[in-house]
Formats: structure tokens, C-alpha cells, sequence
């Protein structure tokens, strides 16, 4: 099982994303920008990151470089309602390991988990 | 500027029938596309959503009362009974603006119309003033299995301007 942040603005896709994880047994941290995530990242070390695209404060891109620059081995999934190629690009330069569309389907996220990390 | 056109809506029904079915929503197309000008918003709950890019303008969906409480139960699994100053209700239904969008834009996107989405607003009142003056849009209803939908787009080419 991971210990897994997930970082999105919207209170209702952490809740989909959380009950998703928890579900599969999975310890679940969350937070709400990408200045909470970095934060979070530095204290709690989880083993995955779900780390929302559009966010306020600080956008998930940024997050995911900010985190990538302290802790190179960070295991990041880029999440997002944009499915476009050019932003699936720059995550995946800035060192994301994979990247999901929202609507999130259960078994795709569970799947995204395994690859990342390794099966439970 | 020129109202974008029709087909620019098969983009957004098409995101609305995938986010609808990931829920297990059946949906269907009711009916063809009409102009409709105002500077309000026409249906009880609308979630705007804003375009930026190739295309400019906004995107509506508007639901009456019961079919966005409907829909919000659904996005959170009936979890909660819907409460209107439940935030959580509020970020569920802009959630789904906003994934719809995300779909269409995709969609845009492969067609060479490169366009992005910005964060939802709800608008919980229908005859709610958005605009300093009347705009056209475009409209299309969606009939579901919660209730209607109404899409409505109001975008335009900016590959167009002279």
C-alpha cells in the first residue's frame, strides 16, 4: 500500500480521488494548492503525488517542479480536465511520471498506483 | 466579431455525454441547436465557464433545481443529502463544467483550435445579469436521465478578427 497526496483545489475531486484510494487500502494526504503541496511534500515524504494542473496560489506544474528540485526522486501524476497534448508534454518534461484525465475512472487510477509504485 | 459556429457545440455535447456516462448517466440530444440573446442567465443553476485562446467567450450549463441536485448526489455517490450551501455540492457541479470543457477543448485541440478553460463560477439564480449587454449564444438541450441540461456557447473565432 502507498501513503499518497493528492493535491487539487476543488473539494470535490479530492473527495472522488480519496474515496477511489482509500478504497483500495491506500493512506491518503491531501492539499489544496501547489504552496500547500510543496509544503506537504517536504513534511510527509508519500510515495506518490496526484497533483491537480489549475490550481490557485501556486498551479500544479510549478508544484511539480518546485517538489522535483528538492526531492528527485518524487513518483508525481499529473491530473487534469485539460487532456491537451502541449500541457501532457511540459508535465512529463518537468519530470511527471504519468498523467490522468478527469472524469477518473476507478481502475485507470488504480492501475496509474501499481505502475508508479508497485503492486499492493 | 462572428459567433462561432454550430459544429463547435458537437465538442461540447460530446464532453457532457462522456463526463454524464462516467457518472452512469444515459444522455441524449434533444432537439437541434437555437440562438438565444440575453445578458442573464435562463435556467436556476448555471455553471459558467469561461474560454480563453483560438475560441473566447463562455460556456453554460443550466439545470433546473432538481436536476442539479440530482446530478451533484450522483457525483458524490448520494453521500450526503444535497444542500445548496454545502461547498462541496458547489465544487462538485463546477467540477463537472469544468471536465466537460476539458473534454471539448481536447477535442478542439486535435481539430487545430488550441483553446483553454478557466475555473468554473455557479450562478444559483436564473435572470442573474453576467454581461454589460445582450450576447447570442448558441443553444442545445441534453436529455438525461436526472433531468435536462442546456448547453450554451457564446465563443468566438478570434482566428476571425480582421
Amino acid at each position: 500500500m502507498a501513503r499518497i497526496l493528492i493535491v487539487d483545489d476543488a473539494a470535490f475531486m479530492r473527495l472522488r480521488l480519496r474515496t477511489i484510494l482509500e478504497g483500495a487500502g491506500h493512506t491518503v494526504i491531501e492539499a489544496a494548492n501547489g504552496v500547500q503541496a510543496v509544503d506537504t511534500y517536504g513534511r510527509e515524504h508519500p510515495d506518490v503525488v496526484f497533483m491537480d494542473i489549475t490550481m490557485p496560489e501556486m498551479d500544479g506544474l510549478t508544484a511539480l517542479t518546485a517538489i522535483r528540485r528538492s526531492h528527485d526522486k518524487a513518483t508525481v501524476v499529473m491530473c487534469s480536465a485539460l487532456g491537451q497534448q502541449s500541457m501532457v508534454m511540459d508535465a512529463v518534461r518537468s519530470g511527471a511520471r504519468d498523467f490522468i484525465v478527469k472524469p477518473f475512472q476507478p481502475e485507470r487510477v488504480l492501475d496509474t498506483v501499481a505502475r508508479v509504485h508497485g503492486p499492493s | 466579431m462572428v459567433l462561432a459556429g454550430a459544429h463547435l457545440l458537437n465538442p461540447f455535447v460530446r464532453g457532457a455525454f462522456l463526463v454524464l456516462e462516467s457518472f452512469g448517466v444515459p444522455a441524449e440530444r434533444s432537439g437541434g441547436p437555437s440562438i438565444q440573446s440575453g445578458d442573464d442567465t435562463t435556467e436556476a443553476v448555471t455553471i459558467i465557464v469561461p474560454i480563453v485562446g483560438a475560441l473566447e467567450g463562455v460556456v453554460f450549463y443550466g439545470f433546473d433545481y432538481a436536476t442539479a441536485e440530482r446530478l451533484a448526489g450522483v457525483m458524490l455517490d448520494d453521500m450526503r443529502a444535497v444542500r445548496w450551501d454545502d461547498q462541496l455540492v458547489q465544487s462538485a457541479l463546477g467540477e463537472f463544467g469544468n471536465m466537460v470543457s476539458g473534454q471539448a477543448s481536447a477535442q478542439l485541440e486535435s481539430e487545430g483550435i488550441r483553446c483553454n478553460i478557466a475555473p468554473p463560477v455557479i450562478a444559483l439564480q436564473s435572470r442573474l445579469i453576467v454581461a454589460n449587454q445582450p450576447f447570442e449564444r448558441l443553444v442545445v438541450s441534453i436529455a438525461t436521465s436526472l433531468g435536462p441540461v442546456k448547453i450554451h456557447l457564446a465563443l468566438h473565432d478570434t482566428r476571425m478578427r480582421t
